[in-house]
Parts: C-alpha cells; structure tokens; sequence
C-alpha cells in the first residue's frame, strides 16, 4: 500500500551543538547518504597524475561505471581498460585467471605500451581469494617494459584500514628512483592540489627563498621526469591521508620527512616552517614576522566587509576544518557549522577550544541519511568548500578543495581573498559542485 | 575476452537501474554496499538528483559485517532512518560482497518489515549487469507490491511502463508521449516512473493496456498481465512508427493479447547489409530503427548492447555482447545512430548520428539528448541519417 511521504525529518542524530558534540565521532554510524557535490577527487583522478600511465579496474558493471565515467568525464578514456566481471567468472571461474587474461587482454587491445599501468581489483578479489601476487608475477615477466603499480578499489576496507587512495599514493611513490641525495630539491608526496604561488603557500614560498626546488607530480611532464624526483633530499606532505605514502617513500629512500600539516593556527604555523628551516639550517624569524604581519592585515581587512555574516565550513574544502574554524573564530568571525563526519585525534585540542569558544557551533554529518532533508537557511551564509555550499544551498562559497594550494600564513591571505571574494560575486552552485574532480580537465 | 574494454564504457549498473525506477515513487532505496554505489549513481546515472528529493541510501557495509554475517546493524539501520524519513516502502538492493557470501534478503526485508508499517521489498540485483535488470526487477516490485486491485478497467487507458531517464534523458519525453498518445485517443493512467504522480500508480490495474517504453518496462508488465489480465504493447510510438504502436494498442485492448508491433516491421525489410544501424536499448532501438525503416522504405540494422529481455529481441533486434562484438556489427552500416561514444567504434567511413543515451554516456554530451516523441526531433535525426551525416 502506497502511504503518503512526510516531508520532515528528525535531526537530533545529525547536527548537534559542538559543546554535546562526541570526539572523535559525533555521529551514530547507519545508512548513508551522498550529496550531489562531487568536488573531490577519486582514485582515477589521482592515478591519472602519474604521466604516461593508463589504468585497469576489474570489477563489475555497477563499480566500473563510476571509474570509467570519471575517466570519460575528465577527457581520459584513452588511458583507462576495464575487465567486466559476471556472475559466471565469480562462481564457475578461477578469478585469478580471469583477471590476469583480462589485464593481458587490455594491453594487447591497446597496441602501444604505456610506461605504467595502475591495476585496480576489487573487494571481490579479497572476499574470492584471489591472488593478485600470481597475477603481478606473470604480469612482470611478460611485460617488463611496464611498471606496474598494485592498486586496490576495495572500499569494504577503507572503514577499519587503509583507504584505496591511501594505498594508491603509495604506490605512486615506488616508481621513483633511488638516487644519490639532492638536498636542493624537495617532493611534495601525495597531493591532488599544486601548492599555490608563493604570497599564498609559505612551503613555496620558504623553499623558493631558500633556492629549493619543490617536486609535485601533476607539474612532471612525463613518467622518467617524475622517476628522476627519487633524488630529492626531504619528503613533504600535507595531509594526513598522504602519510602512508611520504613515510614508506621516505624509509625506502632513507630520506628526512616532514608532515607539514595544514593547520591554521599561528604557533602550529610557526613550528611547522621553524622545522623545515631548521632541516635546511636557514634562520627566518625576519622573514616569518613580515610574513604574518600580512596575513594579520589581511584578515582584519576581510573581517571588516564579512562582518558577522555566518560562515560554514566543509572537509572537502579544508583539510583541517576544525583549526580553521578555530582561526576564524579567535579573530572573530561568525562560524556557525562544521560538516564533517569525525575528527582525527590530532584535532582533539582545536575541538576542545572550540567547545569552550564557539558557543554558536553546530557539528553537521554530511551522510547520515536525514541530511537529505537538511533545510535552507534562515539567512545568507559564506561556505567555505563545495559540500557546505550545497547544504546552505549558498551562491556565496569560497570553492575550493584540499585547501586549495594554500598553506601557512600565506592561507589566510588566500583564503581571505577568496571570501571577499565569494561575498562580491556570489555564483550558481550547481555547475561548480557537481563538477567531478575540481582542478581536473574536465569535458562536459 | 568479451568483457575487456578500451574503447568505450559500460552502461549503468543494475543498482543504478533500479534506483532510477523508483526514484520519484517515495520509497527509500537502500544499497547494501560498503561505498561508492551511491555516488556512482547520482554522479553519473541520475540527472534528477540535485533538484529532486529520493531517499536513496547505501548501509556503509565494512569487511568485518559482511564476513560475521552482521545482518543486525544493517536492519537497525534501515528501520532507524526509515522512522525518521517516514518512506512510503523501502526497497533492498544488493551488491556484488553479500551477493557471493549469500545474504539472505528476503528474509531481512520480513524482520524489516515486521518493525515498520510500510512494504519493504527486495531487488534482486548484484552489481555485475547492467541497468535494465534492476530497473526491470523494481518496476515489478512496484507491481506486485504496490498496485492495489481495482474494480473494474477504464477503456482506452494506458500505463506506461519503462519510463526512466536512463532511456528517456531529455527534458519534456513523459509529457511528450503523453501528448502523442491522447491525440490518438488514449489517456495515460499512470507513468512509471518519469515526471510521474505515484498515487496513480498504485491505481494501474484499472488500466486496458499497458505500453512498454523500454525493456525496464517488461517485466512488471507481466506481473500486471497475471494480475489483472492486461496486455501490452512493446514500442516507443516515433515517427513513422507511431500508427503502427497505436494500432498495437487498439488491437491489444481488443483481443488482450501482447504485441511487439517493431518486430514484424524490422523483418518486412531485413537485409544482410543495411545502409543504417541504431544501437541502444532494445524497445528504443528497435522503435527508432523501425521509425526510420517505414519513412525511408529501407532496411536498418538494430544493435542492442543491452542485457534486454530474450523475448523483445530478434535475429532483426540482435542482442550483441562486448566491444569487439558490437563494433563488429555496426560497422557493416554506412550510417549509425548511436550515442556519440559509440563513435570510437566506428570506422573512418562510416557516420554517427547522435542520439545521446544517458545509462551510457551520463552527464557526458547530455546537452545534447533529443527527446524522439517530439515530432521535429525525430525529424531532423531522420534527416541526419538520411545524409549520412557526420563523419
């Protein structure tokens, strides 16, 4: 019997005030829903910076269609092989067979060899016991013009161990050579977003005042230039989801590295780039004070035409949300919510600031499945990242992800720019945030 | 291989297909799957998703759950969301991970239910076809769950069935259709399910016919013909093509019996090497196919690159697997009307005509979707084919 729908929906398990928030895990964990922002990236964008690579996935229709229409849409169809899987492969098959012919069968179809191949099976392959090692080997002997990296779509996993983008970008990390130590060059591991230009990246900036050059593999023209960046003397990363991939870099090349997390607090700032001089013995307490006296001007400037207009924040946007709100709020902007659905522990004491500062602070979940219902708000909001923009259905956003190449003080400056900015010019949502990918060529 | 492809991408997934059946019936749609499966759809298979309201859902299954047969969190979690979004059903779908270690569904869709008052139901799907079996499967659970029985039957009445944007993606096709069909004399008792009023399906059993827009259409159309005895017609009423779905229609209310009107014209004028092929899905194919074969008096060859029903296809409708297969057949034709990434199948003589297929190509040239009930549409594609245009 078809009943009548009731438009409403209870809230009380998706947004709570951030003083009766649970840390590290505000939210009951149940269905999930996804918005219609698809602003980040996935592990075909990511694989697609690794130059003269193509990819293969072997999976079935419904997983494949998602990696084969990110490659459509990002103009890359031509470096991606698929393997459909059927029901008969699963259950009157050897797997492994299956998948080694497959792989064989698409480099074949393609005629030329690409340099590296990224092979994505998939949790089938763990759940069948598949193995992939068998796989590899025979792989290797035949071809052995192409370096294959071991990739994994197993999302089945991701909730209690390593993500597929985690153990993608490590992967991506063993195609660099092991070279004699070039302490004038240093490797950004693991990022989606080029570093911004120096007056909004200080590890930019510092480097390049220091005469270092910073090796990102988006900026490699080909796969022996990206090869050749295994001689850089320090491995940096951003993120934390990029640890994975700096630290077994670094420990298989035996260099220094540094996680130059990208937080937005002064002192964390500042012990971060007193690091990184330290490591090159360079003294930047002049350098430092200018730096931050900018972004002090700066913020006061954006803080007197935002006002106390209500801000939202997103993790696709930031990579550190809750320092970010933290900043804002201690110099007085209005932030007003959080859409994240858990915390690492490392912002454990930025959440504890918060609770005792940001009286006016929600915590949203992005996925529990009332959120669908999320309604507008009462008034104009500023977002900061394309997930908030769709939930305060706001033309006035600040789009970026991952930080957007920003970081350090020169971050505040960008980022302030960026509101100014998204409050001057507000702008259609829909275009922007569906668009898969941001950053990445895109066709339609 | 058969199932290695280079060239060209897959078309929607079976869960995506029956997502997109029920979209717009106010049900919850859940996905057991551990992620991807829903973004997957509404990024790529779903051109409704940021202006329209769906309660569609994935359980965020983990390895662990699948492997101790957690079965209790998902349920809990299901009746949790479904008593705070109030559904009118809620349906389950599956994934290929509890598809191979053999959940039992139908009996978590009765602890479900027991606990809610609405029908909760299970489609049968696991990931490893394409659209049309789950968009199929829903639509026959809509069927057999929802359709409540009715007392008597409204003459000259229709339900469309197979409706969906997956086969139908430009704005206007269900209020086109509808047009087309009260012209000739019919009125539309339910649509299922584009741009549709779900309260009208519940009353499809009154309807004489049913008409069969695409294969996702089938399937339910045989649950209604065990439960109410209703006949249908199989075709898209296009161009040249149209009297002959009406006639269909007329002659299917008349004698109840079920036609596929595009077979009998696609086998009048077989040829072993026709001057055009249209490949898609197999109803819309075929329509189109059969629309160019009655205005241009001349044979045209039908692709389906579709997991269609056995039962809508023919040695003239052929059903034709994997990329080198497909890419095979079509390039016996001069001229093709396809989706336009169908284009890198195609040898440098022989021409595309467009016809943009939203379960293949998604969001990816959509701009440029026809909707072939509008009479000027089909003409100018008519005409494309017709020149043997663009190479």
């Amino acid at each position: 019997m078809l009943k009548q729908i009731n438009g409403a929906a209870d809230f009380s398990k998706a947004a709570v005030p951030i003083s009766q928030a649970a840390f590290p895990s505000p939210f009951d964990p149940g269905l999930e829903f996804n918005t219609p922002e698809h602003s980040h990236w996935n592990i075909v964008h990511i694989g697609m910076q690794l130059p003269e690579s193509r990819q293969i996935y072997i999976c079935g229709d419904n997983c494949m269609r998602g990696v084969v229409m990110t490659a459509g849409e990002m103009a890359a169809s031509d470096r991606f092989g698929m393997v459909l899987l059927k029901d008969e492969d699963l259950l009157d098959d050897d797997l492994t067979q299956v998948t080694l012919d497959g792989i064989v069968d698409c480099i074949e179809k393609w005629q030329t060899h690409p340099k590296a191949v990224l092979v994505f099976p998939v949790c089938i392959h763990h759940f069948m016991g598949t193995d992939m090692d068998q796989v590899y080997e025979a792989l290797e002997e035949k071809y052995p013009d192409i370096f294959w990296l071991k990739c994994w779509m197993d999302p089945i996993m991701q909730k209690r161990g390593t993500t597929p983008d985690e153990r993608e970008r490590l992967e991506m990390t063993r195609p660099l050579y092991d070279l004699p130590e070039d302490l004038s060059q240093a490797n950004l591991i693991g990022i989606d977003v080029p570093a911004g230009p120096s007056d909004e990246n200080d590890l930019t900036a510092l480097l390049k005042r220091g005469g270092v050059r910073l090796n990102e593999i988006g900026r490699c023209r080909d796969f022996e230039t990206y090869r050749q960046t295994g001689a850089a003397g320090l491995e940096l990363y951003v993120s934390q989801f990029s640890k994975l991939a700096a630290e077994g870099l670094a420990k298989r090349l035996k260099r220094p590295c540094l996680f130059m997390d990208a937080l937005w607090n002064e002192d964390e700032i500042d012990a971060s780039l007193n690091a990184l001089a330290d490591f090159y013995g360079w003294d930047i307490a002049p350098w430092l004070a200018e730096r931050k006296a900018l972004a002090e001007k700066a913020v006061q400037s954006a803080k007197a035409q935002i006002g106390e207009m209500p801000i939202a924040i997103d993790t696709v946007g930031v990579l550190r949300p809750l320092s970010l709100a933290r900043m804002l709020t201690a110099h007085g902007f209005n932030v007003v919510r959080i859409y994240a659905d858990g915390f690492s522990e490392a912002e454990r004491e930025d959440y504890l600031w918060l609770q005792q500062n940001a009286d006016s602070l929600t915590v949203c979940s992005t996925l529990r499945p009332e959120m669908r219902r999320w309604p507008e708000p009462m008034g104009k909001v500023l977002a900061i990242g394309p997930r908030a923009a769709w939930f305060e259905k706001s033309p006035t956003f600040v789009q970026m992800i991952e930080n957007g190449g920003l970081w350090g003080y020169g971050a505040w400056i960008g980022l302030m720019k960026r509101m100014a900015e998204a409050c001057a010019s507000p702008k259609a949502v829909k275009p922007v945030i569906t668009q898969k990918g941001w950053g990445c060529a895109c066709s339609l | 291989m058969k199932a290695v492809y280079t060239k060209i991408p897959c078309y929607s997934g079976d869960v995506s297909g029956a997502a997109s059946a029920l979209f717009e019936l106010g049900g919850m749609v859940v996905i057991h799957d551990p992620s991807g499966c829903n973004s997957t759809y509404n990024t790529h298979d779903e051109i409704r998703w940021y202006e329209q309201e769906s309660l569609i859902f994935i359980s965020g299954l983990n390895d662990m759950d699948a492997i101790v047969g957690n079965d209790e969190k998902f349920v809990e979690d299901v009746v949790d969301a479904a008593r705070r979004l109030h559904p009118r059903f809620v349906a389950l779908c599956n994934s290929p991970i509890p598809y191979i270690t053999g959940t039992d569904f139908d009996a978590l869709a009765a602890m479900i239910e027991d606990q809610i008052d609405v029908p909760v139901f299970y489609i049968s799907t696991n990931g490893l076809h394409d659209y049309i079996g789950g968009a199929a499967g829903a639509f026959a659970a809509v069927a057999e769950h929802l359709v409540v029985q009715q007392a008597e039957k409204k003459p000259r009445t229709v339900n469309l069935l197979g409706l969906t944007p997956l086969d139908f993606d430009a704005p206007g096709c269900a209020a086109s259709l509808t047009q087309k069909l009260e012209a000739s004399g019919w009125q539309v008792m339910s649509n299922w399910a584009l741009d549709c009023d779900p309260d009208k399906i519940r009353k499809a059993g009154s309807a004489a016919v049913n008409l069969v827009v695409s294969s996702t259409g089938w399937e339910a159309a045989r649950v209604l013909k065990r439960r109410f005895g209703m006949p249908a017609v199989a075709g898209c009423p296009v161009g040249g093509f149209a009297p002959r779905v009406i006639e269909a229609l007329n002659q299917s209310e008349a004698d109840g019996r079920t036609r596929i009107p595009y077979a009998e014209v696609l086998a009048a004028k077989a040829d072993s090497k026709p001057k055009t092929a249209v490949v898609g899905e197999a109803v819309g194919a075929a329509s189109l196919a059969a629309a160019f074969s009655l205005d241009r008096g001349e044979p045209v060859q039908v692709t389906v690159a579709t997991e269609s029903p056995a039962a809508l296809c023919s040695e003239f409708v052929a059903r034709t697997e994997g990329e080198a297969a497909i890419e095979a057949r079509i390039n016996q034709a001069d001229c093709v009307a396809a989706d336009p990434l169908y284009r890198t199948l195609l040898n440098r003589d022989t021409a595309l005509v467009p016809w943009h297929h939203f379960a293949f190509s998604g969001r990816i040239g959509y701009s440029q979707a026809v909707n072939l009930f509008e009479d000027s549409a089909y003409q100018k594609l008519l005409e494309r084919t017709a020149n043997g245009s663009i190479k």
